[in-house]
């Protein structure tokens, strides 16, 4: 029936009223009689409210001047600052310049150019990354004051395209020093989920899925060693996606190309609707002549994607520990949404999950924490977060080799099983998300286990989404995300999957502070 | 017969569908062929005649019909022993695999033979291309000893891949494939006068051969195939390229064109020493060479200049030195154990025995410097297009000079020096072998490394081909 895939958020979208705007003029600089915040059903932000708009949309009313760069900059500053208080996302700003950004792109646009398809759309950055002229700190105290010289790749690609820096978003040190309570650092303190500030945005790009839900920015790049981008987007309620290893450079962020656990790491957009990732990864990947594990793979289309021809895969539990029963039947309606299709669904799962976990925590931990020390030494750190694990089993470099070899032949075994489905559906989650107070289980064995649906992709560095499915009922009012994932380079399945549950289920929903 | 086994495999297959060459024919003339010089050469250590024999013929019947199975149809090659060959023992070496009968080709095997290409046998390797025998400089191992040069049956054909590189230079095979950790494509490319190919990191799957993919040196590995002519890797390596859902590092990255490339637009930088010292020297013969091609190239490139990453190849050959000893050799030591072998390499076990370890912190250390060099490449190859050097010091030596003389190919060793090949496989770069010139007494063939940014292969090929045109490449053995 639904062939090949549709955008349009008609279908998706939730059933406010839907006010619409009278641009009287799109004459640049002219103020519209936007209501700033007016309450509905849903929210303080209105579905028509520009703020509340997809990036694609936004930029869209920019490129025909409907609305100006500098109007909706300053509205989402505005928005920040009503929220930011509460939830501490946005942690560093460079408001002047990009009030002069916004101006320039406005009075480029009235001369009818354009600087790219972003043009003039408002963006936040996950502190990881760096940030030319802006702090930058990577959540680590020996960088509290740093400012960088050069942007990381992908803010680079994001800005040539026109989008507008506003700030920098939270995360933990080096986006690893969580430690269980989601997104905090001794830096800038504690970031809070924006449906209800007592539960954690999750982590690392936890300020980025907060301010992103919030509608404070547009979009926002976090990076995924374990599940960072794809947590947060699950207990934010918006989408994200951990791109295919070798796709997104990793340049200028905290935790950069190279070493022994380069492979887990991937960068990746995060934002309010699944069109907006569609139209951010082809501007941010691609090789950078420093990242030396990217390949230039084409990307396909999503739109061409024809998903009644899927052959899915579901699992409801991974077989080590069993997902709460709202997240297991969030999986079984989800897949319903392509067994309607007249997809092929199979209950199955990748062989071996549990011994691949396994392996990569012996292999990661390694060094004993040696690997850590040296990045705070590096950076001039002296008091590291609670958070940040120094221990691990220090493993003879005999060992050390053997653990990487058993994790790429469990790669290769769950590889040849792939080969016979083009997209699995399973939890992002093992639960809804955690309140601030929660005590995280002691151990790394216990930390492992909290991030083994999503981990478990950055082992393999397959593509794996996640985007707003559900709402939670053990954590009231709280998102539910699902985790899309396909075959190594097949991105496009994963928009296209994630479009097609946003546009069942309504994805992202407005939060109510 | 002498234009059947002296074709290029692509011209071989252009005959054979123009039925002016039947399979059988082919397979017959290089059948022949390896009977006459094998014996001299040591270079073929399994064959399967017989069943070739039925192919060809089988193919033959096909061709009647109309029928063409590929590009490759009724080419007769032959295989290093470290990839699985269906029905054909498959040593890859080692003692415990010698009678080890492999019950599915290894990906680039089944892409090669589905396009028609037929198997002749299997080319002489040392354990898991890795080890070798004390004392005897070539390709060599416990199970089948020693390969020989075409050019001189005194001298080396490098390794690891020496005896595809002596028998498609002798006229035995049409091509071979084979494999390159530090060099293993490349130094047998370089002795035996012939063209090979280390394409990018990742282009082509490893699945079947004896190291296949995973574990800490798995970016370094690559498979290409070794041909006479630089047309045929042309041919060859977008058949065997592309994932293959098992090797869980391949990416499919698309091939371009190299007819499509503009010589007279590329920048060219050459060095023709890499700074070794005494018995590491780059020698004047060498040097030579490179100049010579670096001269051709100046009146139809928009540039060459001479200039090499000096330091940043000094830091990766460091770091690629701790990381490859890091772990004693522990890794060795498991792909014995895995397929039962008691008697390992001789070279290798007295590694293993003397190794002093890493350790893991240590390991993981050198990783990251390895990375960090990897990255300062990329950054100086920005400059350029194609980078070109020589594949080793000298040409062949004595198979039994003393050990790691005219080192300076895989390994690096004493008297310093960055090794000329081993750094392009911890970049993972594409290189492309060609022969460009000969020792000063005209005898000994002399390669020239055609080096590219990862992905360029076509920058490679049409470089490596511009100069075959202009020194000749490949040219006939004596024997």
């Amino acid at each position: 029936m639904t062939t090949p895939m549709d955008f349009s958020r008609a279908a998706a979208a939730r059933p406010v009223s839907r006010r619409r705007f009278m641009y009287a003029s799109a004459a640049v600089g002219t103020a519209l009689a936007f209501t700033r915040f007016a309450p509905n059903a849903y929210g303080v932000v209105a579905a028509d409210d520009p703020l509340a708009m997809s990036a694609t949309q936004i930029a869209k009313m920019i490129r025909e001047k409907k609305i100006t760069s500098v109007e909706t900059v300053k509205r989402c500053f505005a928005r920040i600052d009503e929220v930011n208080p509460k939830i501490n996302a946005v942690v560093a700003f460079c408001r002047e310049r990009a009030l002069a950004e916004a101006a320039e792109a406005d009075a480029m646009l009235a001369a009818g150019k354009t600087k790219g398809p972003l043009h003039g759309v408002p963006f936040t950055v996950k502190d990881s990354f760096d940030t030319a002229g802006v702090v930058s700190t990577g959540g680590t105290l020996g960088r509290k004051d740093y400012v960088p010289g050069k942007d990381a790749t992908v803010v680079a690609r994001a800005r040539a395209a026109g989008a507008i820096l506003l700030g920098k978003t939270n995360t933990p040190e080096f986006t690893l020093g969580g430690g269980g309570k989601g997104t905090v650092n001794l830096v800038y303190g504690l970031t809070k989920n924006p449906y209800n500030t007592n539960y954690q945005p999750s982590g690392s790009s936890g300020g980025a899925g907060a301010i992103v839900a919030a509608a404070g920015a547009y979009f926002d790049i976090g990076s995924d060693y374990g599940g960072s981008i794809r947590g947060p987007a699950f207990a934010n309620g918006i989408a994200g996606i951990k791109p295919t290893l070798g796709r997104v450079p990793r340049t200028g962020h905290i935790v950069g190309y190279g070493g022994p656990y380069d492979t887990f790491q991937e960068t990746g957009p995060l934002a309010r609707r699944v069109e907006d990732i569609a139209l951010l990864l082809p501007i941010l990947m691609g090789p950078d002549d420093s990242d030396a594990t990217m390949a230039p793979v084409p990307l396909g289309d999503p739109a061409q994607v024809d998903l009644k021809k899927l052959r899915v895969a579901f699992y409801t539990t991974n077989g080590e520990r069993d997902p709460t029963p709202e997240i297991q039947e969030l999986v079984k309606t989800c897949v319903g949404y392509f067994k309607k299709l007249g997809c092929k669904v199979t209950e199955d799962k990748p062989p071996k999950m549990k011994e691949l976990a396994e392996a990569r925590q012996k292999f990661n931990g390694g060094t004993g924490g040696d690997n850590m020390r040296r990045l705070l030494k590096k950076h001039g750190t002296t008091q590291a977060s609670p958070g940040l694990r120094l221990d691990g089993e220090l493993l003879s470099s005999a060992d050390f080799t053997r653990y990487c070899e058993e994790m790429d032949a469990i790669k290769s075994e769950q590889l040849a099983w792939l080969e016979k489905y083009d997209l699995i559906v399973c939890p992002a989650s093992q639960r809804a998300p955690i309140t601030l107070d929660y005590e995280p289980p002691e151990g790394r064995e216990a930390s492992r286990r909290g991030s083994s649906y999503t981990s478990q992709y950055n082992t393999t560095g397959w593509p794996a989404g996640v985007v707003r499915a559900g709402t939670s009922s053990d954590a009231p009012d709280m998102p539910l995300g699902i985790q899309v994932v396909a075959q190594p380079w097949r991105d496009d399945i994963v928009i296209a999957a994630m479009a097609h549950i946003e546009k069942q289920t309504g994805g992202w929903h407005q939060t109510t502070i | 017969m002498n234009d059947i086994i002296y074709m290029s495999a692509t011209k071989l297959a252009a005959a054979i569908r123009a039925k002016q060459v039947s399979a059988l024919e082919a397979v017959n003339a290089y059948i022949d062929r390896q009977i006459a010089v094998n014996d001299m050469l040591n270079a073929v250590v399994m064959n399967c005649w017989e069943r070739a024999r039925t192919e060809a013929k089988a193919l033959d019947a096909k061709a009647a019909r109309g029928e063409w199975v590929g590009a490759l149809h009724g080419v007769p090659m032959t295989i290093k022993d470290s990839l699985d060959t269906e029905g054909v023992i498959s040593t890859g070496a080692t003692m415990g695999r010698q009678q080890y009968i492999p019950k599915q080709d290894a990906t680039v095997v089944a892409r090669v033979r589905k396009h028609g290409a037929i198997l002749l046998g299997k080319t002489n390797t040392p354990e898991f291309t890795l080890g070798g025998l004390g004392g005897i400089s070539t390709a060599s191992n416990l199970l089948y000893g020693g390969s020989h040069n075409p050019y001189d049956l005194s001298r080396s054909t490098a390794g690891s891949s020496g005896g595809a590189g002596a028998i498609v230079a002798a006229g035995g095979a049409a091509f071979d494939i084979g494999s390159d950790w530090g060099g293993s494509i490349r130094g047998p490319s370089h002795n035996n006068g012939i063209a090979g190919i280390k394409p990018t990191s990742v282009r082509v799957p490893r699945t079947g051969h004896i190291v296949d993919y995973g574990g800490i040196f798995d970016l370094w590995q690559q498979l290409g195939p070794m041909c006479r002519r630089v047309e045929d890797i042309s041919l060859i390596t977008p058949i065997i390229s592309g994932p293959d859902f098992k090797d869980a590092s391949c990416a499919p990255v698309p091939w371009a064109d190299p007819k499509k490339v503009d010589l007279r637009k590329l920048k060219v930088a050459f060095a023709d020493d890499n700074g070794g010292k005494d018995r590491n020297a780059t020698e004047a013969d060498t040097k030579a060479v490179i100049r010579q091609a670096a001269k051709w190239l100046e009146g139809s490139v928009a540039s060459v200049s001479e200039d090499q990453p000096k330091e940043i190849l000094a830091d990766l050959t460091e770091a690629r030195r701790k990381l490859s000893s890091g772990d004693g050799g522990a890794f060795y030591q498991r792909l014995a154990n895995k397929w039962g072998t008691k008697n390992i390499s001789p070279l290798r076990r007295d590694s293993i025995r003397d190794a002093k370890p890493l350790s893991a912190p240590q390991l993981a250390e050198a990783w990251e410097q390895h990375d960090d060099a990897k990255s300062r490449m990329l950054a100086w190859m920005k400059s350029y297009d194609v980078f070109i050097c020589p594949v080793n010091a000298k040409p062949a030596q004595p198979i039994d000079a003393e050990p790691g003389s005219g080192s300076g190919g895989g390994g690096g060793g004493a008297g310093g020096g960055w090794p000329y090949t081993g750094v392009f496989n911890s970049t993972g770069w594409p290189v492309v072998v060609v022969r460009g010139g000969s020792s000063a007494d005209g005898r000994l063939p002399i390669g020239v490394q055609v080096v590219a940014a990862p992905w360029r292969e076509d920058l490679c090929l049409a470089v490596a081909s511009y100069l075959e045109s202009r020194s000749g490449g490949w040219r006939k053995p004596p024997i």
